[in-house]
């Protein structure tokens, strides 16, 4: 057997200690959600599964819930999905096009523009909020996945990204195809993506979950349940365990949270694996 | 008539800075043109000019007597070997190969038929569904002619396509690349800074200098008839010795041999090849004071000084350093530049 040095050792209870840290609320949350709520109430937080498993997800899944009784949590499920994915996906294929016309096309005022769009970096989302909120509503494009969604998805950082990615590739690539008859359609599409799949996807893990955590947006952009998203139930359902009239149902309230925290760990498991792959494989 | 026709072109960037200037060249059907040059000489922006990868902007270029100066890469019919050979990293050989035929709308069994018969003639049948990556440069280099030879275009264009290989793959390179053109005969044009590629594999060698033809011949006339200094120095390994040297009454003295020179009076210069100063007896003998002696094998090449002027000889003699010998050459070798 191979000898685990003094060494190894102090660095494995250090790993194990943060290791800790990050589950046990994680696990408590999940164990605790698997109680009835008068067990939460009574006993406090639980470390160990109970037998109100299927009821309270069912519970919280399909019975309709929040203040107006109106929407599910897997209704706000599927929002939050939409949003992620929408934001995501459209902040990849912006941004990637974005550079592609920056870096290819040789236009006038191609690199003012660059360093307009990276200028926007400096800029947070709140900062425009007012005023985007303006835009959206006199489009009547409040409570509308359109509305959420589109606001958000031009990306600086993503813009540059691709920029440097595709300032790598040798000129000779683009020429090479410009003699094999492709147009720059078909140089991005049979060329620059595949070659940036990688980006991509790094990208994509990235900015689903930025888009999966925002907030502030979705609160402002939707007054109708039917558009709340995970986070916002979130918030409403502890809200009214706190300020309502009845028990307080920790165990939705947990459940919720686990419902929140699954989706991005999942996605960020299925995309990492390509991810890496791409990583092994690919070169320019 | 010629098959490529390049009349009167000028390529600049800036008004005043002439990258090429007012160059007009004909290409034969079938020939095998290489234009040489040193870096910086605008070999490759003319290569690119008839590639359509470079605006022209005056002159006129024909490829087939039809004017293509305003005719996209892909309209005009030619194809490219790069560099860096330019492959598509995340496509097989396979898809390398037919990229082209497929944006060309070329149906499936054809370009099948097609990829068979190329990979076939260049030797890469078991190499299809390999990615650039996994190949050897040699291997990549047939890859990139592969994809140049698929289309059966009017003309290739090589941009120095082996100065990324190994001195011995070059050479192997070199030679296929002579035999392919001799069993396909399309036209093609080549450019390199290597003379000793210009010479092997020209038909025509076109040689360029600060964008303009400094000699346009077949390799024997370039070697033997240099129109130039320029020329003369430029092919050749070792580059042709020159010294100035005056003209009166109709003779140079030549490290104290007198030759008669058919020039009017005044100053020349006078070339002597390293290879054509010879150990076996002649008409003009020289005294020279070996410096330095790099060795061949086959034979070597001698530094020296020959009455204050240096001077290189390649020879099969092996000579001590710092000992004086006695070379000779014909007074037919001798060239003069006014």
């Amino acid at each position: 057997m191979k000898e685990i040095g003094f060494s190894s050792l102090r660095t494995h209870i250090i790993l194990i200690i943060f290791a800790l840290l990050f589950i046990v609320p994680v696990w408590t949350i999940l164990a605790s959600s698997t109680h009835t709520p008068v067990t939460i109430l009574r006993d406090g937080l639980q470390f160990w599964f109970g037998d109100n498993f299927i009821n309270t997800y069912k519970s919280i899944l399909f019975e309709h819930s929040g203040y107006t009784k109106n929407v599910t949590a897997f209704r706000m499920l599927i929002n939050s999905l939409i949003l992620g994915f929408g934001f995501a996906i459209g902040k990849v294929v912006i941004s990637s096009m974005a550079a592609y016309a920056i870096v290819y096309f040789r236009f006038k005022l191609a690199n003012f523009l660059f360093w307009l769009i990276f200028l926007t970096l400096l800029l947070p989302v709140e900062v425009r909020i007012v005023p985007s909120f303006e835009v959206l509503s006199k489009l009547n494009l409040l409570n509308s996945y359109t509305g959420l969604i589109v606001p958000l998805i031009a990306s600086a950082t993503g813009t540059f990204f691709f920029r440097q990615f595709y300032k790598s590739v040798p000129d000779e690539m683009l020429e090479a195809a410009k003699i094999d008859g492709a147009n720059s359609w078909q140089f991005f599409i049979d060329i620059l993506v595949p070659l940036s799949k990688t980006m991509m996807i790094a990208l994509f893990i990235v900015m689903f979950i930025v888009g999966w955590n925002q907030y502030l947006w979705p609160i402002m952009m939707t007054t109708k349940p039917e558009y709340s998203t995970l986070l916002l139930g979130i918030k409403e359902i502890y809200q009214s365990n706190f300020e309502g009239t009845y028990l307080p149902e920790f165990n939705k309230a947990f459940a919720m949270t686990i419902l929140a925290l699954i989706v991005p760990v999942v996605i960020v498991i299925i995309f990492q694996r390509w991810f890496i792959k791409g990583l092994v494989d690919s070169e320019k | 008539m010629g098959y490529i026709e390049i009349e009167k072109v000028s390529k600049w960037y800036k008004k005043d800075h002439l990258i090429i200037k007012d160059l007009t060249l004909s290409v034969a059907k079938g020939e095998f043109l290489v234009i040489v040059g040193p870096s910086g000489c605008g070999k490759s922006t003319l290569l690119r000019m008839i590639a359509g990868l470079e605006e022209i902007n005056s002159g006129v270029i024909k490829i087939e007597d039809e004017v293509v100066n305003n005719l996209s890469p892909a309209d005009r019919d030619i194809a490219m070997v790069f560099q860096n050979y330019a492959l598509y990293p995340h496509m097989n050989v396979y898809k390398n190969l037919s990229y082209g035929l497929k944006n060309r709308k070329v149906p499936k069994d054809i370009i099948d038929k097609k990829v068979k018969e190329t990979s076939k003639l260049l030797q890469i049948e078991e190499l299809l569904d390999r990615k650039p990556s996994e190949l050897s440069g040699g291997q990549r280099q047939r890859v990139a002619m592969g994809r140049a030879i698929i289309r059966e275009p009017k003309a290739f264009l090589f941009d120095e396509p082996l100065s990324n290989l190994d001195a011995k793959l070059r050479h192997q390179m070199r030679l296929e690349i002579r035999k392919l053109h001799d069993k396909l005969g399309i036209t093609s044009i080549y450019v390199t800074h290597d003379q000793v590629e210009a010479m092997t594999l020209a038909d025509r060698i076109v040689v360029m200098n600060g964008g303009r033809v400094e000699q346009i011949g077949t390799p024997d006339e370039i070697y033997n008839t240099p129109a130039s200094i320029f020329v003369a120095k430029f092919m050749g390994t070792p580059p042709m010795n020159i010294f100035q040297m005056k003209i009166s009454d109709g003779k140079i003295d030549f490290f104290g041999t007198s030759v008669e020179i058919s020039n009017p009076d005044g100053m020349v210069f006078v070339g002597i090849r390293p290879e054509a100063i010879q150990d076996a007896r002649s008409d003009i003998v020289i005294e020279v004071l070996v410096t330095m002696v790099e060795r061949l094998g086959s034979e070597n090449i001698i530094y020296g000084e020959c009455q204050g002027e240096q001077i290189v000889i390649k020879s099969k003699k092996m000579p001590e350093k710092n000992n004086s010998m006695q070379f000779y050459l014909s007074k037919e070798s001798i060239y003069i530049f006014s």
